[in-house]
């Protein structure tokens, strides 16, 4: 097989603040989904599915544990000896050391391994968002029209569009005008923040930005904005699928019970598109004598002596005799004691939950606990909120 | 951790459990909803930090081979160190001889070059979590020559095996080696693990081989008793040695049970239990589906009602379909309204829908791989 020619940059350094206690220790590209995936995981096969062999991935925000998780990027099979996977945190050097500033400047700081990669196409990703997409498709959509840039978009509601970026483009797919976050949209074609960029376009105009002191230093913000100015060919490359952003207690919760129904609207079990993770070399889960489980997904290494419904169930989960879980997502590692009661949640890693213990917000709001939280009997109204409070 | 131990696992002395496949070697049997046999013992040398590790191949590997290959899921795919496939040498394959003896000699190189002070010796039909860093402590405080691994039989056994004769002053010296038809209940009954030192491994082997002896229990340890200081150490965990069918059933079924999932799967972070790595989605649970006492693995989507059993990766369970006491391979599917009791269904077959297949814990129903019923 030969070298893929095309570098993708993952933006891993996203704090995720609307998430709260989930994302308070750790970058929102390493929050869990859809019991036993990280975000980062869908960019990352989409790359290795793709045929992409050289990875960067950006991080900043509290990037232990998503370094540790990413390690050589063997897990998605990003360890080729033609390429590899590579953490590329803020780093010290003759001009000082920066914190990334933007998106933009996150790519300028590193455009030295930009350039010892030396592909010519520059994929640059986000990991936040949950999908799956043949970058290479996309690629050829880039070759095709002799783009120099290239934004992955996709079609959202009309009455969702000025939450986005918004690409008016004209048959051909050629962009003519971007409108961020516009009161009024001429276009429901929104920016997945994915692009491709030619090496040498994306060298030269990140080099501008960065010497331009007005600037956000932000790919959508300032260097598109130039780029379609100064008339470089932009092209939309229109995706189709399911996409989604879970950065709300609310939209997370939400992604995961979408995997529950019938035909789930994201496919993790396509034998051809295979969605990767750091394996954790748990066995099979066991369904006690008394426990049971309905509408659910529920992973290696869980012990499900309750009974659960309409719930995702992470590896390591213990439920005991009594306990019922119902439309909730449990973290790995929690333990639920006989009799607890939760309903409508999601618990953070290692929780722990005493006996009888109820957990269930009364306004029908999603209820959240964070890593290694505990909830006794003793503590009957919880009001732990979703977003808002947190 | 870095032990002074190289690891030997012989897979030439394993019979293929025929019922269920009479050409896949034991060590590839699927067991326990995602592993093969030989997860445990390979699983059980690395976690004692064991990072030699030679596997005397059979005739019939490709599976092995297929299964392990770089052995990165056990953390062997090392420089230099690492796993060591060994097979037979074409004067065996043309000239069998009996025994372990031949096969040990011809790869006293291997022993040699890895240059450790001890070897583990073992098969690979045993299903344990078991410490051989332990053992080896054991082995070096009392000084010996060769440990061999035994465990106090519970009950009756209608089967042969070596029983040790310990000594009652309590040093755990072994004093006899007696190989009998019937193992009875509180008979010390050897393993199929050894601790050797190996000077004293290759020394034996070479004599042994040049007096056209067979076998190491018998024609060595059993012989030299008394010159050579072999003991016993017993093994208190659980430990069930796959040679039937009726042993694969129990075994598979007994790890339904929370206590020995526990100990045997999940007992702690270095003591994992390795295979490879499926990528699988989490098992999928659908409104009408009615599961209870099983084990299920990653990958499977389950719409009927499964009680007693073992759901390998990727099994699909159709609507309205019973399985009771069955163990299903990897890929299987079961479909709509299918009837299975005391079945043990080999990997990518297909159960048509209203199929009814039902037997007893005395008689149960194998059916081969990739085969539609």
């Amino acid at each position: 097989m030969k070298k893929s020619n095309c570098l993708a940059m993952i933006l891993a350094g996203g704090k995720g603040s609307r998430l709260g206690v989930l994302t308070k220790d750790q970058a929102k590209p390493g929050l869990l989904f859809g019991g036993k995936y990280r975000i980062i995981d869908f960019p990352l096969s989409n790359c290795r599915n793709s045929g992409i062999d050289t990875v960067g991935i950006l991080t900043q925000y509290q990037p232990l544990e998503l370094n540790w998780y990413i390690g050589n990027g063997s897990s998605w099979n990003l360890d080729s000896n033609r390429g590899g996977t590579y953490v590329l945190p803020p780093y010290q050097s003759d001009g000082g050391s920066n914190w990334y500033r933007g998106t933009a400047d996150a790519i300028y700081q590193n455009l030295n391994f930009v350039d010892m990669v030396g592909d010519d196409y520059v994929l640059i990703l986000s990991g936040d968002h949950i999908y799956s997409m043949d970058y290479d498709k996309m690629l050829n959509f880039h070759k095709k029209h002799k783009a120099q840039v290239t934004i992955g978009t996709i079609r959202v509601p009309w009455d969702e569009a000025s939450r986005f970026g918004i690409m008016v483009a004209d048959e051909d797919m050629r962009i003519n005008k971007f409108q961020e976050k516009p009161a009024q949209p001429e276009s429901n074609l929104a920016s997945m923040g994915i692009y491709i960029f030619d090496r040498k376009v994306l060298e030269d105009y990140l080099r501008a930005d960065a010497k331009d002191e007005k600037s956000e230093h932000d790919f959508g913000k300032n260097v598109i904005p130039t780029m379609l100015a100064d008339k470089v060919p932009l092209y939309a490359y229109p995706f189709e699928g399911y996409w989604k952003d879970v950065g709300t207690i609310d939209s997370l919760w939400q992604a995961n019970m979408d995997l529950l129904a019938d035909e789930p609207p994201i496919n993790l079990r396509d034998s051809k598109w295979r969605i990767y993770s750091g394996n954790q070399s748990f066995p099979p889960h066991l369904i006690g004598p008394n426990g049971s489980a309905k509408s659910s997904l529920i992973a290696e290494g869980s012990e499900i002596l309750g009974n659960v419904s309409n719930s995702v169930i992470f590896y390591g989960v213990t439920i005991k005799e009594g306990a019922r879980v119902t439309n909730s997502v449990i973290m790995p590692g929690t333990v639920i004691e006989e009799n607890a009661v939760i309903d409508k949640a999601i618990l953070g890693e290692r929780c722990h939950i005493y006996p009888g213990a109820v957990l269930r917000n009364e306004d029908g709001t999603v209820a959240v606990l964070g890593r290694k939280a505990q909830l006794k009997e003793e503590q009957p109204e919880v009001t732990v909120k979703g977003e808002d409070s947190l | 951790m870095n032990s002074n131990m190289i690891g030997l696992i012989n897979m030439r002395e394993d019979r293929p459990l025929k019922e269920i496949n009479d050409t896949r070697p034991l060590a590839t049997l699927p067991i326990g909803g995602k592993y093969r046999l030989i997860d445990f013992t390979l699983s059980n040398m690395v976690n004692a930090g064991i990072e030699n590790v030679g596997l005397m191949l059979s005739s019939q590997s490709r599976s092995v081979l297929d299964h392990i290959r770089s052995g990165k899921e056990w953390g062997l795919a090392h420089k230099g160190d690492g796993l060591f496939y060994l097979p037979e040498e074409r004067v065996d394959i043309e000239n069998p001889v009996e025994g372990d003896i031949a096969a040990y000699y011809r790869n006293l190189i291997f022993i040699r070059r890895a240059n450790k002070r001890y070897a583990l010796l073992s098969g690979c039909d045993m299903v344990q979590n078991i410490d051989y860093d332990e053992v080896l402590h054991f082995h070096r405080r009392h000084n010996a020559d060769v440990t061999l691994i035994y465990q106090k039989q519970q009950y009756d056994f209608n089967r042969e095996g070596y029983v040790l004769t310990i000594d009652t002053d309590c040093t755990d010296r072994v004093r006899a080696i007696d190989s009998k038809m019937e193992v009875k209940a509180g008979d010390n009954l050897y393993q199929r693990g050894i601790i050797i030192d190996c000077d004293v491994l290759q020394d034996c082997i070479r004599r042994a081989y040049s007096k056209g002896y067979n076998h190491l229990i018998t024609d060595v340890f059993q012989r030299n008793v008394d010159r050579l200081r072999i003991f016993g150490y017993n093994y208190q965990g659980y430990a069930k040695r796959i040679d039937s069918l009726q042993s694969y059933f129990e075994v598979n079924m007994d790890l339904r049970d929370s206590r020995i999932w526990h100990e045997l799967l999940l007992k702690d972070l270095d003591h994992r239990i390795y295979t490879k790595i499926k990528d699988e989605a989490p098992a999928k649970y659908m409104e009408e589906s009615h599961v209870s006492n099983s084990l299920v693995a990653n990958g499977c989507i389950i719409e009927g009602r499964v009680e007693n059993s073992i759901l390998f990766r990727r099994v699909r369970v159709g609507k309205n379909a019973v399985i009771r006491n069955s163990i299903i391979m990897q890929h299987s599917v079961i479909g709509d309204d299918a009837q299975l009791d005391y079945v043990v269904c080999d990997k990518n077959s297909v159960i048509q829908p209203e199929a009814v297949l039902q037997r007893t814990a005395d008689d149960l129903l194998c059916i081969g791989k990739c085969s539609v019923r």
